[in-house]
């Protein structure tokens, strides 16, 4: 078929649809709202994921959080309904002996009504001491000063990082580093100012050194609770880092490594796989659901093409009584099934993409969802799903039309 | 006038042909050995009552429907058994259709439903639109080119169907009942048409059932029984 000749057949197709507007906008709405529907899921699902996952990286996403409880169970003559409590050296053993173990804090607050005063200004946030390497655990971002380090923790020197809403609250616009603050009465040094997009809690906190913390309010070597971050990569190994934890600290501390209220371990990685194996599954859910959409489009646009030939017997009559070829009239139904299944498809496409555009815009500060959007690989593979679902959704109509005997369409009624 | 026919070329030729349509168990004999040699230039009528099987002999002519035996030329070139896709290229190539209830596309205008046999023939639109004005232009329906079917009335439609069926050059034109569904200036306006069309030296075979349109022709042909039992040659 020369080009001219293939062109021309396309202009006659286009002008069949554009003169059967009605018809066609009713077949083609069903395919646009198949892929609008895919398309949306698809970048909902992303976004969800994206805010999911951005939301763990702020923080980091292999991290262990110990804290104490009671006694469940009886072990080697010891009742239960015995608080366990955390000490310096638990922190300094797990650290020691756990070779998983990247960085280690223990941690300890002070209430959270602590009172604390500048000059005239007085506010009540709350205090919490913990090790230099703690910053690496929360992903804290220093944007004034510096952070702590091992100089101010070996020291047990009375300096503090303030988080955003504190430094806002307590100096207002005022440059605060360097200057003093009192702390129930004491005064400490601010050397460094933080952010931390991961926890919106800790911009409302006080960090100092644990050392100091202990030393200053009178807490001895006592640790309310242990962060720490660990290399595992996957389930398991998160799992067995997790078992040593709780091993050594039963050992350390005399409970039943059973008994699951001595201590409590929240264990970040596993929870982030577990949320990854989650959205694995929505992925798929959603992947089935819009592709049954779009067999249900695909379904529609078949019976409505069935229903229309029906329609246009005469017409295909006539067109093959003045030559048309059954080739042709296949070429025909089935090219106007493809055009309206990839155009309306299309538009269902762009439609699905422009939402998605407009959530990311709109829902920027929403918790637990961030950029909305499909990739690439995705919106081709839509569009060739389009193509294929367009021709078989053509085929019987076609077939069913190229099959139609001229003599029986012109008869007449 | 029946030597001046018979010097010319013989375009058509039926013989004994046969057709039979199967209802339940019942078999109805349409056509029982029909034998018709119509030549080129001529113009003829088929007249019968209803049910004598004027309109399957139309198809067999047209290559809409076959037949169960017998032998059928056009143009030199015996029809026998075929596709559907031959048939419809030799439909392009030779023939032309007029129907009763006119069979225009209603979503073209006059000029696209006269150009649409050239599409068939992948005739460049350009060339088409112009071929078509042409013959609208000759058929006095130049003003009317640009409206639907629907914006027209019996006989404008008519002569929409004529140029439609004469934009091929065709070798023969069929007419079935054309003026079945027009009143009687219209219908011998169409007549005139014809004549016109014929004296181009196009072939017509016109079905119809009214005797002054049919006085119009060359020769008559009287189908009865699903033979064709008289034929009367005009003077």
């Amino acid at each position: 078929m020369d080009i001219r000749n293939f062109f021309d057949q396309f202009q006659e197709i286009f002008y069949t649809l554009e003169k059967n507007r009605l018809r066609t906008i009713l077949t083609g709405l069903t395919v646009s709202w198949g892929i609008f529907m895919l398309i949306l899921l698809l970048g909902a699902g992303h976004g969800l994921e994206n805010g999911i996952d951005s939301a763990f990286q702020e923080d980091a996403i292999n991290s262990l959080w110990v804290r104490p409880g009671q006694t469940s169970v009886h072990h080697k003559g010891l009742k239960p309904g015995r608080e366990i409590s955390f000490h310096n050296p638990d922190v300094h053993e797990i650290g020691h002996k756990i070779h998983e173990t990247q960085f280690i804090s223990g941690r300890f607050y002070l209430s959270r009504n602590t009172t604390v005063r500048y000059q005239k200004k007085i506010g009540k946030f709350q205090v919490v001491g913990v090790r230099p390497e703690y910053d690496k655990i929360e992903n804290f971002r220093m944007v004034k000063g510096r952070s702590l380090n091992t100089l101010d923790e070996s020291q047990n020197r009375k300096v503090v990082i303030l988080g955003i809403d504190v430094q806002k609250e307590v100096f207002q616009n005022q440059y605060s580093i360097g200057k003093h603050i009192l702390i129930r009465g004491i005064p400490f040094q601010v050397i460094g100012i933080f952010d931390d997009p991961g926890d919106q809690w800790n911009l409302d906190r006080i960090f100092m050194p644990i050392s100091t913390l202990q030393k200053v309010f009178n807490r001895n070597d006592l640790v309310q609770n242990i962060a720490m971050t660990i290399n595992a990569t996957d389930q398991s190994g998160a799992r067995a880092v997790e078992k040593k934890v709780r091993d050594l600290l039963a050992g350390r501390h005399g409970f039943s490594q059973e008994d699951s209220q001595a201590i409590f371990i929240h264990n970040s990685l596993s929870e982030y796989l577990n949320f990854m194996d989650l959205f694995a599954s929505i992925r798929i859910f959603v992947w089935i659901m819009g592709i049954g959409s779009i067999v249900a489009g695909m379904v529609s646009i078949s019976n409505i093409m069935l229903i229309t030939v029906k329609e246009r017997s005469r017409e295909i009559g006539i067109r093959k009584t003045l030559g048309a070829t059954p080739n042709s009239v296949v070429q025909m139904i089935l090219t106007e099934s493809i055009i309206i299944t990839f155009g309306f498809g299309y538009v269902g496409l762009v439609a699905g993409i422009a939402i998605l555009e407009i959530m990311g815009t709109y829902i920027k500060g929403a918790a637990y969802f961030k950029n909305p959007e499909i990739n690439m690989g995705i919106a081709f593979g839509a569009l060739l799903i389009l193509v294929i679902s367009g021709s078989l959704a053509g085929i019987f109509p076609a077939i069913q039309a190229a099959g139609i005997r001229p003599v029986d369409a012109l008869r007449d009624e | 006038m029946l030597e001046k026919i018979h010097d010319k070329k013989r375009i058509l030729f039926l013989k004994n042909i046969h057709k039979t349509y199967t209802q339940g168990n019942n078999r109805i004999n349409v056509l029982r050995g029909v034998d018709l040699s119509v030549r080129a230039g001529e113009m003829i009528a088929i007249m019968g009552s209803s049910g004598s099987g004027k309109s399957t002999l139309l198809n067999i002519l047209g290559l809409l429907d076959d037949y169960d035996q017998g032998e059928y030329m056009l143009d030199g070139e015996f029809m026998g058994k075929m596709s559907e896709t031959k048939a419809a290229a030799l439909r392009n190539r030779h023939l032309g259709f007029i129907f009763q209830s006119f069979h225009l596309i209603p979503f073209k205008t006059a000029q696209e439903n006269v150009a649409l046999p050239l599409f068939f023939r992948k005739v460049s639109r350009k060339k088409r639109n112009q071929q078509a004005m042409e013959h609208l232009e000759r058929l006095g329906m130049a003003p009317w080119a640009n409206h639907f079917p629907n914006e027209l009335s019996g006989g404008q439609k008519q002569r929409v169907a004529i140029a439609r069926a004469i934009i091929t050059n065709p070798t023969v034109v069929l007419a079935d009942e054309p003026t079945g569904a027009l009143d009687n200036d219209t219908s011998l306006g169409v007549m005139k048409v014809f004549k016109q069309i014929n004296t181009r030296g196009i072939t017509l075979i016109v079905i119809t059932h009214e005797k002054q349109i049919a006085a119009m022709t060359d020769r008559i042909l009287y189908l009865s029984e699903g033979i064709i039992k008289k034929s009367r040659i005009k003077d």
